[in-house]
């Protein structure tokens, strides 16, 4: 193929297989502004533009303006910039090393500016050359010892992305072999399975399957490389934080409004509507998301694995029942389904195939290619290089012969202050494709609702289309409109135009404008359009603030980002299948039958008995010391699970006022206990006293009695407050308040522990210690 | 019926016990003294006898008890059941010997439905023109009209979730009159009603058992105190306080106590509100700071003792509420009383008796011999607990378990106490705690234990891993080597050198007394 004139430089990745190769002289794009500078030339439709990485975002203005050639240095062909090169059909080679060329300022070598380059990508190893006469340098070599450990490193990165921990496969093969040792049925769902809570084991087995999911899906693209203009681990890491530290509790008030076949019914959005963001991507990154984010908090140790047991049980589980909504039950995800996601209704389908017309010349054919990609880069761009502006569904087989791939593009969403660059845009555009391809073509529906396909280049079998407006997020589904081709250049335009404004706007940004905006894309996106359709989005941006971060995520900020964790992070928690933390297994006790005696203990931190504390020493849930019992850390997570689900039984409001009334006794005894120990020697005092503690264990009978109807522990309680009153009457005055004794301030201390243990409040807030 | 039953603090004759009870009595002489005394009258015990004699109250009384309510509204420039600048009494016992057992007091007697909202436009808080309002109801209710404390708590626990002071007080009116058969009276019918109570109280149950269990007469009778209600929350210039003469915990000279602005009495003892010290007076009331030093001079000087003084400020007007001797350590026993004999107030044979042998052991245990230097307090707060001790730090109760399994002596400090803690408690040798007052948890189990404590240092933030937390801008790592002064209420950074009590000369000296005490029956000297 090495024709005479041109040598050979550096070997990539074709993203995908060209008939023919081009030339360009080649354009060094290494920051915003050179990429902005780059595009007012006129030569940019001769160039071939070299960049670092593979992220789409930061080449937008040079797509935009259609270049002849992409060539990157790091990156893979499934990152966003190798889907978007496809799309609009610029050869492309990605993660080319360089044997020849000058320095740049990092060491990196490079073709030197203006040199005449040649892409040949008709294998899947792309090449490229460069015109003879170029003065180059040879790339200086490395350090043996230094290149043979980095080649070392390579393959095993190499091994890494082929195989899940280095066994596991990508694709059918690899989730049959993920789902073989599995025992609970947590991937398969049903109605009854999404009702009640997840158990642990169940967590742990979808946690594990998560983990290779997401790396089947992503494992190439956390390599991709940095963006150039985003700071993309940064803001997904930081946004994964926030929505596991505040997710749940919209999940929760999500579910209290319409119930769990409520939110079925909203998972089923995906069956009835195009164009809403209700979509298979989002309903994955519901669990995906927030699990993630406390696989970093782990990683960062943060927090440990058990202290949000309840939490990532309760979002999976919300998760699940959205896809109960997508599926009506079977398998959960789309790599359980040979990555086909068939989700419209038949007569969307129908009517698609009716509405579509094919492209009557090359003309119209270069206008939908080109409304596709512009489209799909604009969406890039207004949500930060996130696809979750891209959602596609399918494959539909057609009657006579072929498939359908329906694809929104989501254009506008005024969640985002910086989409007013897309005024005049509609919420969401559709495109219903149908292909009959005249070769063997392998479509993967990924469960993030891209599409990948072998050959990548599968628009040129692209045989009719047709297009869809859905005006805002709240035009019902009725009122969906088709577009006709003026429309269409009207769409392309104004997108053009909006994402070389959002583009300049962005690269002026300083970093953590970009990093607060990214992260604002990853914590608000996949939670607004359920939390809409449940009608209580404005209550969580008006109520429970919304937008705010989490303390937890403010601190983990200058971890992930001045600390520098979040480019080290992601690749590798990514690649390792180490972003989800298995939970503690369930301890091999009755745990109803147990929680009395652990319940004790957590409110009493030691105690010298325990009852049955053979076997719960044997379950590993206390342990003896000299101080007495404790409970172990599994014994606390044990407890705080139990208690957790107690709460969920109770009436908590109607519980916290019957504790206002425990309450209003509480400073009185504080008081009267205080006075006890300071007057030791007044016995007029000390009878006053004790009249005076009598009268606040009568005050606080009704009380506890009122609770023991909830909580029938509580006149346990109330039981040994009397006990021990009896015995300070009687003349033990260390039964008043001793604390090594169950006198009456040790018992009402543990009465106030669990009254403010099952409420859930601290004494910080309640202002009593 | 010869003579008054009603005696104003001014006209009562020379501090009676037997006729106007101990309270009454304390309120005379501390008028007569000179201190700024809330306007009072006392009813003699002779009423009392009436009272239980008869069954009800003399005629007498009445007309008695309209001019003397006349003269508190003189004095008060406001009006009893007046609606629109209520004047609001307390009603006390009083016997003449100490009676437990008997009905306290009712507060807040005079507030009605017609004039709470008076009540809350002069404080600026309605909420606690409720609360005010509320607690006459609860007193009304039980120690009053007899109603069972646990029928008034159901009554109270009936309620809607979410119920305020405002619909507990609607319960508490409706109760009061279902069963007890007529509604709350105006303020005229309360105070009646009130004092009615305590008279009744002297045959209360617990009062006979008492009385009985002490020897004491039943036919010594009580006397009852109504005096003027005075509010430390009407406005910025107002507040209330507990001070001591000198300082409690070491003796020093110079007044030591609890201040806060806009606040009733019950703020400051509760502790749930960091108090601040009494120089804050000053700053803001430089009048009445000399006020107050000068009725600690004139009690000192009275009752030749460390005295404890419970005060309100009433928008800008000092009163003086209540004092008695100040409780001390040991050490500050020693001190106070070598300082009064130097003084010649007392003389070293009355010096050696004020010490108890508790007290006189407390003072001889090792003290940090040097008050730190300004850079090595690492925070201040309240001498919860008595007591010197240098540890290593630990910020978590199972990590000051396991540290004190390995040898280490521990100090336990912590942002809040709970049950939880208690075994890290147990374990450690000193505690500090970020919030709560002299009465938390903490500190009641830290005196229970023996164990130094101070509270309230301020915000404790730990870290995830509880090794390291900071206080206000100060870092604290686990193992951080620091002495706890749980009698000046200050923890230092590194470990203050501890130095035989005795090494204070003012000790030495009391002990030298003891030694040369002519007689070797002194209770204190047991050795």
């Amino acid at each position: 193929m090495s024709d005479t004139g041109f040598e050979l430089i550096g070997t990539g990745l074709s993203v995908f297989l060209g008939d023919q190769e081009v030339e360009g002289p080649v354009v060094w794009l290494d920051t915003p502004a050179a990429v902005i500078e780059f595009v007012s030339r006129d030569s940019v439709a001769d160039s071939i533009v070299l960049a670092r990485g593979g992220t789409t975002t930061f080449l937008t203005p040079a797509l935009t303006a259609g270049v002849k050639g992409v060539v990157t240095l790091q990156g893979h062909p499934e990152s966003h910039l190798g889907i978007l090169s496809r799309e609009y059909g610029i050869p492309c080679v990605m993660g080319v090393g360089f044997s020849a060329g000058i320095q740049t300022d990092r060491g990196e070598t490079i073709p030197p500016a203006g040199a005449i380059l040649r892409l040949d990508t008709t294998e899947s190893e792309g090449r490229v050359l460069i015109e003879e006469g170029a003065e180059l340098e040879a790339a200086p070599t490395a350090d043996p010892d230094d290149a043979a450990a980095a080649a070392a490193q390579q393959e095993q990165i190499q091994l890494l992305l082929t195989r899940y921990r280095g066994e596991i496969p990508h694709g059918s093969e690899g989730d049959r072999e993920m789902r073989s040792g599995f025992k609970t049925s947590v991937m398969e769902l049903s109605r009854e399975n999404v009702d009640g809570d997840l158990g642990i084991e169940e967590a742990n087995e979808l946690m594990e399957y998560m983990g290779w999911n997401g790396w089947d899906f992503l494992a190439q693209r956390a390599t991709e490389g940095e963006s150039g203009l985003i700071p993309r681990q940064e803001y997904e890491t930081l946004g994964c934080v926030n929505a596991w530290q505040r997710w749940p509790e919209f999940f929760e008030l999500i579910t209290d409004a319409v119930g769990v076949d409520g939110l079925i019914e909203i998972g089923g959005t995906s069956r009835r509507e195009v164009g809403s963001k209700a979509n298979l991507l989002h309903t994955w990154c519901t669990g995906f998301i927030p699990s993630f984010g406390r696989g970093v908090l782990v990683d960062l140790g943060v927090e440990a694995p058990e202290a949000g047991a309840v939490k990532i049980r309760s979002a999976l589980q919300f998760m699940r029942r959205l896809y109960m909504g997508i599926w009506d039950g079977g398998p959960m995800l789309t790599s359980m389904r040979d990555y086909k996601a068939p989700l419209l209704d038949d007569e969307w389908i129908t009517r698609f195939q009716d509405e579509s017309s094919g492209p009557a010349d090359p003309d119209e054919k270069t206008l939908l290619q080109k409304f596709n990609a512009t489209t799909e880069l604009m969406g890039f761009l207004l949500h930060f290089d996130n696809r979750s502006g891209l959602a596609d569904s399918g494959p539909y087989p057609l009657p006579g012969g072929g498939f359908m791939i329906v694809r929104d593009h989501f254009l506008n969403d005024p969640m985002y202050h910086w989409h007013d660059v897309a005024e005049g845009l509609p919420h969401a555009i559709t495109q219903a494709m149908v292909f009959e391809p005249d070769e063997e073509i392998n479509l993967a529906l990924m469960d993030g609702a891209t599409l990948f396909t072998k050959p990548a280049n599968y628009l040129k079998h692209l045989k009719s289309m047709s297009v869809y407006v859905r005006d805002t997020k709240d035009t019902p589904i009725s009122d969906l409109r088709k577009a006709d081709h003026a429309e269409m250049q009207q769409i392309i335009d104004r997108c053009d135009e909006g994402s070389s404004r959002l583009y300049k706007r962005i690269a002026s940004m300083p970093k953590r404008d970009k990093i607060m905006a990214g992260a604002q894309v990853y914590y608000a996106e996949f939670v607004a359009p359920f939390a809409r359709l449940a009608g209580v989005w404005d209550q969580m941006v008006d109520e429970h603030d919304f937008f705010e971060l989490d303390p937890v995520t403010s601190q983990a900020y200058y971890k992930l980002i001045a600390g520098g964790a979040a480019a080290e992070m992601m690749p590798r928690l990514f690649l390792m299948g180490t972003g989800n933390p298995p939970l503690q297994s369930e301890p091999d006790v009755d745990t109803e039958a147990v929680y009395p005696a652990i319940h004790r203990l957590a409110l009493r931190g030691s105690l010298p008995e325990v009852e049955g504390a053979a076997e719960l020493e044997g379950a590993g849930l206390i342990v003896s010391t000299p101080a007495g019992a404790l409970l172990t850390e599994q014994g606390h997570a044990l407890h705080s699970r139990l208690l957790d689900a107690e709460r969920a039984a109770l009436d908590l409001e109607q519980l916290g006022s019957i504790y206002e009334r425990f309450l209003a006794a509480n400073s009185p005894m504080k008081a009267a206990s205080s006075r006890w120990q300071i007057l030791a020697e007044d016995d007029d005092a000390r009878f006053e006293l004790l009249g005076e503690l009598g009268d606040l264990v009568e005050r606080v009978q009704p009380v506890l009695d009122r609770t023991a109807e909830a909580l029938p522990r509580f006149a346990d309680h109330r039981g040994r407050l009397e006990a021990a009153f009896t015995k300070a009457e009687e003349g033990d005055h260390d039964y008043v308040t001793a604390p090594g004794v169950e006198s009456v301030h040790t018992v009402w201390m543990e009465i106030h522990e669990d009254y403010l243990q099952t409420l859930g409040r601290s004494r910080e807030e309640e202002g009593s210690y | 019926m010869a003579g008054p039953l009603c005696f104003a603090l001014s006209d009562a004759p020379a501090p009676d016990r037997a006729l106007l009870g101990g309270k009454g009595a304390g309120l005379v002489e501390m008028s007569g003294l000179g201190l700024p005394v809330p306007p009072a009258f006392i009813i003699g015990t002779p009423c009392g006898h009436a009272y239980l004699a008869q069954g009800a109250l003399p005629a007498q009384l009445h007309d008695e008890l309209g001019a003397q309510l006349e003269a508190l509204e003189k004095a008060s420039g406001l009006g009893f059941g007046d609606d629109d600048r209520p004047m609001l009494v307390s009603v006390r016992s009083g016997a003449p010997v100490s009676m437990p057992g008997m009905m306290d007091t009712v507060l807040n007697v005079g507030l009605t439905e017609r004039n709470l909202a008076a009540l809350g436009r002069d404080t600026g808080d309605e909420g606690f023109a409720h609360s005010c309002f509320e607690r006459l109801l609860e007193s009304f209710a039980t120690t009053v009209r007899g109603i069972s404390r646990g029928v008034v708590e159901e009554a109270l626990l009936d309620l809607d979730a979410g119920a305020g002071a405002q619909e507990r007080c609607a319960a508490l009116l409706g109760l009061i009159e279902a069963e007890s058969g007529s509604p709350l009276p105006d303020a005229k019918g309360q105070v009646t009603e009130a004092i009615e109570a305590v008279f009744r109280s002297w045959n209360s149950r617990r009062a006979i058992a008492y009385r009985k269990h002490k020897g004491i007469s039943d036919e010594m009778g009580t006397a009852v105190v109504v005096q003027l209600m005075v509010f430390g929350n009407r406005g910025s210039n107002s507040g209330s306080g507990v001070a001591f003469t000198r300082d409690p915990s070491t003796g020093e000279p110079g007044a030591f106590g609890d201040f806060l602005f806009s606040a009733q009495g019950e703020d400051v003892v509760a502790g749930e509100r960091d108090a601040l010290p009494l120089e804050v007076i000053g700053e803001r009331l430089p009048d009445l700071q000399a006020e107050l030093e000068r009725v600690f001079a004139l009690l000192e000087r009275d009752t030749r003792d460390l005295c404890e003084v419970e005060f309100t400020i009433e928008e800008g007007t000092l009163w003086v509420l209540q004092t008695r001797p100040g409780q001390r350590s040991g050490r500050a026993a020693v001190r106070v009383a070598v300082a009064l004999a130097d003084d010649g107030l007392i003389s070293r044979e009355e010096a050696l008796e004020r010490v108890t042998p508790e007290q006189l052991e407390a003072a001889r245990a090792p003290v940090f011999g040097t008050e730190p230097s300004a850079e090595a307090i690492l925070a201040q707060g309240l001498a919860a607990s008595p007591g010197a001790v240098v540890g290593e730090v630990a910020l978590d109760p199972e990590r000051a378990v396991a540290m004190n399994e390995e040898g280490r002596t521990v100090i336990l400090m912590r942002p809040t106490t709970s049950p939880v803690d208690l075994p890290g408690v147990i374990a450690a040798a000193g505690v500090v705690t970020g919030r709560g007052g002299r009465t938390s948890h903490a500190a009641v189990v830290a005196r229970g234990m023996g164990r130094p404590a101070v509270c309230g240092v301020g915000d404790l933030v730990l870290s995830e891993d509880r090794r390291s937390a900071s206080l206000d801008a100060v870092e604290i790592a686990e193992g951080d080597l620091v002495s706890v002064d749980g009698d000046r209420g200050l923890v230092a950074t590194g470990a203050l050198p501890l130095s035989p009590a005795e090494d204070d000369p003012i000790l030495a000296r009391y002990l030298s007394w003891l030694d040369n005490a002519p007689s070797k029956e002194t209770h204190a000297h047991q050795s």
